[in-house]
């Protein structure tokens, strides 16, 4: 019988007095510091929502004011915007989640012809810049003479969205157990009552999620609205007129209550999706298993 | 080679014996997946208000076989019979049968209550006869109480029940178990196994269990279709399957068996006498089909044979040798072989002890002829 | 029903499929035309002549545009990895129950609308500003030293408006990581840094690769940053498309250019796909 030699390394590298304690520290140092860099712009923002309103290019700090937060619509033409882009956005949300979330549903759950190619093309609209989308679907639009303005905007922004409310409710549905669909059917029930009744309210929190998501991306949108809005001018396009001219302290005042809704929104959503409390396995100590 | 009954190769079925009225019957039903044959015919009728268990190793077709039952897989040959009707292509939602899934498939985000109406429900009974059929059928697995709860509240125990409510309340024609009780710890699990026979018991449907564990088998089960590379090797009572087993497979997955490969020399009355490949003449009852000069296995089961020190000492047995021995409590386990390396294994209860026996020692291992049985053995040629 | 149940998937398909085709497919091959076309708009309009001349004239004019597009391009990713492998590595490992809590700053970006972000890293960085003011009082740097026109302002800036999407897969792939692993590394005598080398960071590379592409793509073609934080002679390829679709109306150039930015953009997709397959992007 061969002899085995130990392989405990007796050779151990020699202890840099002072490395241990630094290689611990320096991950929460780099992690701090990646945080320290996400949170500046937000501190900027809510910093500068109390400056005082006057003059271009402030940025630089002029006092502290409470006007910007009372009035933090009066800028000419800011309601405006917001009473467009705001609804748009409801509206995209609501097509880009039905279509994303049908889509998304037919590829977890049946196999059909083009699967990857439908992968593909939804992967495209996701990784081409929107410069790309945002000039070519000009082109479409002129080529069509179809007048630019609120209904190329949704055209536009549902059809970049449709990808992301696929993705996110796919990745639901992934984890999502079929036995439950099985054993409605065993129950009785067929296709529509099951989705219905079992599977969309059980991957709800995942659905209302991606909506959100395609909500934010609609708000946001820049640069395919600035090639496809016309005369129409969305919050985006307002902030960038703004920002060209004077801005307005304004701006980070709504940029900072967007940032806090959007923030609920997603403290909600988390708690709405945790799982509910652990179950009590009283078993055999109580009898009643 | 005499010609009987069983020798003749029937034309049209082969397995288990067809009964008369069946309620499921499962006719020579074929399934395969891509290039890939699990079953390639399998026949099977099921009586009204039997349990039925469905036993076998993974991989040997029960789970496939239940899921054509129920219409989740759709045979690729054959047909299935509901009642006289022909059910294999009508999907789950279409047949009036339920299932009872192995994780149980709560749906998590409605009460027991719910889960247990939702069958009612969609088949769009009266409001007030939904809520006395769930109440009937919670009242029956002993789950009232918990009517209001969410199944995330409940112990795996409790689970079970739900589900099995929420089949039942249905009315089905049959009642199909897909492993229920595997999620479950060993002592839940055997007081389920009592409950589900009170159960069937009560609610007088055909229950078909589907398990790879043959003492839950033999314990709930009327009658038990043991399974093996997607064919029924034998389908009988549990304890017809016990003692006296129609094949190799059947002997060694039923409990525990010594198989000692012998030739048949006689077969008169039920007993036959054989031949052991490494010596010694014993008898052992028989199936009347065999004949002499067919390779069998004598089936010795351990706890049906007694053991003495020392040689031959006349009676039905034969010689070997002690190898070792364990105390296992209830039992006492001995190791043998005989001359030509083949191993058995004797239990006996603690009083039988053999005292003074040392590994080595020479050691006589009898039975009583009725007390064991044989089997032919396929993977041997006669004569040979 | 069989039929219903086969054409199902089809029907589900079907809006998304049609949507996709008006709005994205059909645009990028009017794309493609419009890159062929000659003439200009003040000449009576274009006309498809196989124009291949304009994408020579994209690559000799803006070669550098495209040199420094995917140098900034791939600067930001680099500076996001970089920040965000061990902002996700924490998370991961040392977050312990707060650790959805710790996701909570990866997903910031994602909050602030897109031109507040930008505008707030001009604030950030302009001269007299949060980061430079206070280096300039602490005499650390030159009292002239500014940051708002140079291209490292720019990749910062940049890097922030994707660093969710670099983040978010590491995080997912270190997740992903069974810890026995790694204790079974330490039976084996590796010290923590050893197993780190061999098998954590190995094993997270898949979610590297998938956050650096997801990071490069969108990056590649901005161009507001650089608008607005860069200068004028540091454009990006985003700039020229948008500077001559909206404002001199050359559409036939600009659209090569997107063109070319696109095919290069698929080529880094395709190579990936062929490397780690699509589940990690779509998954």
């Amino acid at each position: 019988m061969a002899v085995i030699t130990s392989s405990f390394p007796t050779a151990q590298r020699p202890a840099i007095p002072g490395l241990a304690f630094l290689s611990r520290h320096i991950l929460t140092l780099a992690a701090f510091g990646t945080t320290l860099y996400l949170f500046a712009p937000i501190i900027i923002m809510i910093v500068l929502s109390f400056n005082e309103t006057q003059g271009r290019f402030d940025f630089v700090w002029r006092g502290f004011s409470l006007e910007a937060w009372e009035h933090p619509l009066a800028v000419p033409g800011l309601v405006d915007a917001l009473a467009i882009s705001l609804p748009l956005a409801v509206v995209v949300a609501l097509i880009a989640t039905i279509i994303g979330t049908m889509t998304a549903y037919a590829q977890i759950r049946y196999h059909f012809i083009g699967k990857q190619l439908l992968e593909l093309i939804l992967l495209l609209t996701i990784s081409t810049p929107e410069v790309i989308m945002g000039s070519s679907l000009l082109n479409l639009f002129i080529d069509w003479h179809v007048p630019m303005g609120l209904g190329t905007m949704m055209l536009s922004h549902v059809m970049f969205d449709i990808a992301f409310v696929a993705i996110m409710v796919k990745s639901r549905l992934r984890s999502f157990d079929i036995a439950l669909e099985h054993a409605a059917m065993d129950l009785g029930a067929r296709g529509w009552r099951v989705f219905r009744l079992i599977t969309l309210p059980i991957i709800m929190p995942s659905v209302v999620t991606a909506a959100l998501f395609a909500f934010m991306l609609s708000l946001d949108d820049f640069i395919i609205s600035m090639f496809v809005s016309g005369e129409t001018v969305t919050f985006p396009l307002f902030v960038w007129g703004e920002a060209r001219v004077a801005m307005p302290p304004q701006i980070y005042v709504i940029g900072t209550i967007m940032f806090l809704v959007l923030t609920l929104f997603l403290i909600a959503n988390l708690l709405m999706s945790r799982p509910a409390k652990p179950r009590q396995d009283a078993g055999a100590a109580t009898g009643t298993h | 080679m005499a010609l009987t009954a069983d020798t003749v190769t029937p034309a049209v079925r082969t397995g288990p014996a067809p009964v008369a009225d069946p309620i499921i019957r499962v006719e020579r039903v074929g399934k395969s997946y891509g290039g890939h044959t699990i079953i390639e015919s399998l026949d099977l009728d099921i009586e009204r208000g039997e349990f039925l268990t469905l036993l076998g190793p993974s991989g040997c077709g029960k789970t496939t076989t239940l899921k054509m039952i129920a219409g989740f897989e759709m045979p690729t040959s054959g047909r299935i019979l509901l009642d006289g009707v022909d059910v294999s292509g009508l999907p789950p939602y279409r047949r009036p049968l339920n299932t009872v899934f192995q994780q149980y498939a709560l749906f998590p985000h409605m009460t027991v209550f719910d889960n247990v109406a939702f069958g009612p429900r969609t088949a769009k009974v009266e409001k007030s006869a939904v809520a006395k059929s769930v109440e009937a059928a919670l009242a029956t697995v002993s789950m009232s109480k918990f009517a209001g709860k969410k199944p995330d509240q409940l112990s795996g125990g409790q689970q079970q029940r739900v589900a099995l409510a929420r089949a039942l309340v249905n009315a089905p024609k049959a009642l199909l178990l897909d492993e229920p009780l595997s999620a479950l710890d060993v002592k839940l699990r055997r007081a389920m196994q009592l409950e589900l026979k009170r159960i069937h018991t009560e609610v007088k449907t055909t229950f078909i269990f589907v398990t790879h564990d043959q003492d839950e088998a033999l314990t709930m089960s009327s009658r038990i279709a043991v399974m093996n590379g997607g064919k029924i090797e034998q389908l009988d009572q549990p304890e017809t399957l016990y003692r006296r087993p129609a094949t190799r497979f059947v002997a060694g997955f039923i409990g525990q068996a010594n198989l000692l490969p012998a030739i048949v020399q006689t077969n008169v009355g039920g007993i036959a006498g054989l031949l052991l490949d490494g010596g010694g003449s014993v008898l052992a009852a028989a199936p009347a089909s065999l004949v002499a000069g067919d390779p069998v296995l004598l089936v010795l089961r351990p706890e049906q044979a007694a053991l003495s020190l020392g040689s031959a000492q006349g009676g039905n047995g034969f010689q070997a040798r002690l190898r070792s021995f364990d105390f296992q409590g209830s039992t006492c386990r001995y190791a043998l072989a005989r001359d030509d390396g083949q191993e058995i294994i004797v239990t006996v209860l603690p009083q039988h002890q053999l005292a003074g026996a040392e590994p080595g020692a020479l050691v006589w291992v009898q039975w009583d002829e009725a007390h064991a049985w044989v089997v032919p053995d396929p993977t041997r040629q006669r004569g040979s | 029903m069989r039929l219903n149940q086969r054409l199902m998937p089809y029907l589900l398909n079907l809006p998304a499929l049609l949507w996709l085709t008006l709005f994205f497919l059909i645009p990028l091959a009017g794309q493609v035309a419009t890159s062929l076309n000659s003439g200009s708009l003040l000449e009576g309009g274009f006309s498809f002549t196989w124009e291949w001349g304009n994408y020579v004239s994209a690559i000799q004019e803006f070669g550098p545009v495209f040199l420094r597009s995917f140098g900034y391009a791939a600067s930001a990713t680099l500076l996001s990895v970089v920040m965000g492998y061990p902002l996700a590595y924490f998370i991961v490992f040392r977050g312990g129950r707060f650790k959805l809590l710790l996701l909570f700053p990866v997903v910031i970006p994602f909050l602030i609308t897109y031109l507040v972000r930008t505008l707030s890293w001009e604030a950030l960085l302009s001269d007299g500003g949060p980061v430079l003011g206070l280096l300039k009082q602490l005499h650390l740097i030159p009292q002239n030293a500014f940051l708002l026109g140079t291209s490292t302002a720019v990749i910062f800036a940049l890097a922030y408006n994707f660093l969710p999407f670099t983040i978010l897969p590491i995080y997912v792939a270190l997740d992903r990581i069974d810890r026995t692993l790694i204790a079974a590394a330490q039976d084996l005598y590796a010290d923590h840094l050893t197993a780190f080398r061999k098998i954590v960071l190995p094993l997270s590379l898949p979610g590297v690769f998938a956050g650096s592409l997801l990071t490069f793509i969108p990056a590649a073609g901005d161009f507001v940053n650089a608008m607005m934080l860069g200068s004028p002679t540091r454009q990006m390829i985003g700039n020229i498309v948008q500077a001559r679709y909206m404002d001199t109306l050359d559409y036939p150039l600009a659209a090569a250019m997107s063109l070319i930015l696109m095919v290069s953009l698929l080529i880094c997709v395709g190579l990936y796909s062929r490397l780690f397959g699509t589940e990690e992007l779509t998954g």
